[in-house]
């Protein structure tokens, strides 16, 4: 496969991974959020992202810890968590975000959590309903041919 | 004081004990972790009759409106896979329209139904955020289908189908620009903030496993083993990878 061939396909790719969002932008009608105001959600979500994606993440550097016996790695992987999380906490903190309307950081974070669970639960059933479609596409295929493999000639 | 007992007691302590248990039901947890996650999850879809309102009552009311949604939606879609030659689990081809009817049974309640638990803007947030993805994620699959695996490319129509439903559907749907400018963003930030964790630890990762020490090197085998491993690889059938 040669050069061009590969980066049209990356770039195809690319433009259908971005479709969603694009159509999302094009199709958008109606009054429109200040850039203040999606600034600031850009700002809170990285924070909010960060700390769940790192909860989930701090489980499996226990689980990696153990089965490679590095018991030190979750200690060290948690130390940096929270001082990445610190430094972000503070960088949205002068972004002017992070406490907007509500009373205390805590509020903050799981009104933003609130905020954006509708768009995930979404996303994460946009998911399933892509692989069910392509599978539908697949739903004719024989065993072998699925698999990719000739039946064996001879089983010795 | 007592609201918020009750909301840890009745929704946040069984949340957290559904994920754990579904972890666990999924990984090698113990039989006892299935009961534990029903009884979690019944918990957490009771919580908006048992806790007081609040933004966390309002998430959970939305899975009760999500499901009203995704349930025949998902539903409709295994019934179409599982109608074809599939090799295990065949359904009679008769539930094939049952199918079909339940996928537009859902899109009908995506485009025109009213919420009737959840707000409308987390109503919206969600079906907008959906039909979006679908168009996101079935355009990939079907790029990729079409431009890296050649032995699938003529099994691409239900893809493009389900994208340019899901686009036609946000068409018909309308996107509020409010939503739509301010969703978007959100997204990519949770994105971002997501990476950036998955970045640092696995720099932290990648720190411990370059100081793993070489591994010994292994005794030779004995001339038993070889025997052995001999004997194991002649009773191998034969298959041979098509692609290759």
């Amino acid at each position: 496969m040669n050069d061009v061939m590969r980066r049209t396909r990356a770039v195809l790719l690319l433009l259908a991974v971005a479709s969603g969002p694009v159509l999302l932008l094009v199709l958008a009608d109606g009054s429109r959020p200040s850039s203040d105001a999606v600034h600031l959600g850009f700002a809170n979500t990285v924070f909010a992202g960060f700390m769940v994606t790192s909860v989930m993440l701090i489980l499996t550097l226990l689980a990696y810890g153990d089965s490679r016996d590095r018991p030190a790695a979750p200690v060290v992987g948690i130390l940096v968590l929270v001082a990445v999380g610190f430094l972000l906490g503070l960088r949205v903190l002068e972004a002017g975000g992070h406490l907007s309307g509500n009373g205390s950081a805590q509020a903050q974070f799981f009104s933003d959590l609130v905020d954006i669970a509708p768009a995930v639960l979404g996303l994460a059933l946009s998911v399933l309903v892509g692989l069910l479609s392509a599978a539908s596409g697949l739903r004719r295929l024989t065993l072998p041919e699925a698999d990719g493999l000739t039946p064996p000639e001879s089983i010795s | 004081m007592q609201a918020e007992v009750n909301a840890a007691l009745l929704l946040w302590l069984p949340a957290l004990v559904l994920a754990l248990a579904t972890l666990n039901v999924i990984g090698r947890g113990g039989r006892a972790w299935k009961p534990v996650a029903v009884a979690a999850l019944v918990l957490v879809l009771l919580a908006p009759l048992t806790v007081p309102s609040s933004d966390s009552t309002a998430a959970v009311l939305l899975m009760w409106e999500a499901s009203i949604a995704a349930g025949p939606l998902v539903l409709g879609l295994v019934l179409i896979v599982f109608t074809g030659e599939v090799p295990v689990g065949r359904l009679p081809s008769a539930w094939r329209l049952v199918g079909y009817v339940l996928v537009l049974l859902s899109v009908w309640t995506l485009v025109v139904r009213e919420p009737t638990f959840a707000s409308v803007e987390a109503w919206n947030r969600f079906a907008t955020a959906l039909l979006a993805g679908v168009v996101s994620v079935s355009a990939s699959l079907a790029v990729l289908h079409l431009a890296y695996i050649p032995r699938r490319r003529s099994r691409t129509s239900p893809l493009l189908v389900a994208a340019v439903t899901s686009a036609a559907a946000l068409r018909v749907r309308g996107v509020e620009g409010s939503l739509a400018i301010g969703m978007v963003p959100e997204l990519a930030g949770m994105l971002l903030g997501a990476c950036l964790a998955l970045l640092v630890v696995l720099a932290v990762v990648w720190v411990f496993e370059r100081r793993m020490p070489e591994p010994e090197p292994l005794p030779p085998p004995s001339p038993e083993a070889l025997a052995r491993a001999a004997h194991i690889i002649s009773m191998r059938p034969r298959g041979v990878l098509a692609d290759e």
